[in-house]
């Protein structure tokens, strides 16, 4: 697959606020639906408010929380309010999607390291120190269940435990969710509607370590292949590339987000070299991209 | 509603946890783990059980922001 190359088909950008770009360090998740696209920001903390269309943003701030917001995903279920983490997980604050203002505050029964929209439900991803638990717990009926067969999984000593268990996932459909592993094979999980899962093998951009470079830390046993996936209607799935080459996201002089591929059952992968880093994809179709770039830019790309 | 009535005795999340161990995440993750050690040593050396595992509580959540950060 030969990718192609991006950088002259910039169409459109825009700084992700009203004011200059900025960082993405506090990139918290985003929402996508009808005309709209919104972006977490934890540090300020607002979401951001992106038309579709034209990618004209507005800022609504979130007041009222009193402990610090994670950028751990958000949740919008339908029921007028957006859940977002607060204090390591601990919490779970919901906002007026139309206000801002804070309605509710809970602790959680057991910390979370993810929160995502399961269609009309809140989900949480646990942070689990044993192997064989679930890891994806659903708000209902008031509590929290148990939603899929996706377990916890083991590993050889408890930092290695923490990585091999971050899980992500991105923008889904009516019918399925894409999540995938952080620390992993390059694969996406297809999560349904039921909790089932189905097992999507994506390209990869890693390549093995030479034998001959120090292994740097116990992270460096792992690879991080997958940072961001769009799931469209159709079936056909964006991925964006999280590590490229050898090094690991948290080594030095690591490459990372630099192509998406778009993976198309019983159809070969159409793969685009984007023109800086990426964290994030917005929004898509079969023949565009819009992408969060690291320097806090959006922009929208032409993927033909 | 209520999601207080499910909360898990597995976990150990209390209000013990000692302040001063907490670790902020760096602008780069390459200290992720170092630091998650270094406070596990220093939970470690805390008077009760309880006290030593509130705080290896809160070292496990830092970690995990910090490597969340890091690698997402």
């Amino acid at each position: 697959m030969s990718p192609v190359p991006l950088g002259a088909m910039l169409v459109l950008s825009t700084g992700i606020a009203d004011g200059p770009p900025r960082p993405v360090g506090d990139f918290g998740g985003r929402w996508v639906g009808g005309s709209e696209i919104r972006v977490f920001d934890a540090s300020v903390p607002a979401i951001h408010r992106i038309d579709r269309g034209t990618l004209g943003t507005t800022v609504l701030p979130l007041t009222g929380s009193d402990s610090a917001l994670d950028p751990y995903g958000m949740a919008v279920p339908g029921d007028g309010t957006v859940w977002v983490l607060g204090d390591r997980g601990r919490f779970v604050y919901r906002f007026s999607e139309a206000t801002g203002e804070r309605v509710e505050k809970r602790r959680l029964p057991e910390p979370s390291q993810g929160v995502l929209t399961l269609w009309r439900h809140a989900g949480f991803f646990a942070v689990r120190l044993r192997p064989g638990e679930p890891l994806l717990l659903r708000a209902t009926d008031g509590g929290l269940r148990p939603f899929s067969p996706l377990l916890s999984r083991s590993a050889s000593d408890v930092t290695e435990l923490l990585i091999a268990n971050l899980i992500r996932c991105g923008s889904g459909t009516r019918r399925a969710l894409p999540c995938w592993f952080t620390a992993g094979e390059p694969e996406v999980l297809l999560l349904d509607r039921d909790g089932a899962l189905r097992r999507v093998p994506v390209p990869s951009f890693v390549t093995p370590p030479a034998a001959s470079r120090p292994k740097r830390s116990s992270a460096s046993e792992f690879t991080f292949p997958v940072r961001d996936a769009f799931l469209l209607e159709s079936g056909a799935l964006w991925v964006l590339a999280n590590q490229e080459g050898d090094r690991t996201p948290l080594e030095e002089g690591s490459v990372r987000g630099r192509h998406a591929a778009l993976v198309r059952p019983g159809r070969s992968h159409r793969v685009v070299a984007l023109p800086s880093e990426a964290r994030g994809i917005l929004d898509a179709t079969e023949q565009s991209l819009v992408v969060l770039l690291a320097d806090g830019v959006i922009a929208r790309l032409d993927a033909r | 509603m209520n999601l207080s009535r499910l909360a898990s005795s597995g976990l150990l999340v209390s209000g013990l946890a000692v302040s001063g161990l907490a670790v902020s995440a760096p602008a780069s993750g390459a200290e992720c783990i170092q630091r998650y050690a270094e406070c596990l040593v220093r939970a470690s050396d805390l008077d009760t059980w309880w006290r030593r595992s509130a705080a290896g509580i809160d070292c496990y959540l830092d970690a995990v922001y910090c490597l969340r950060g890091a690698y997402g």
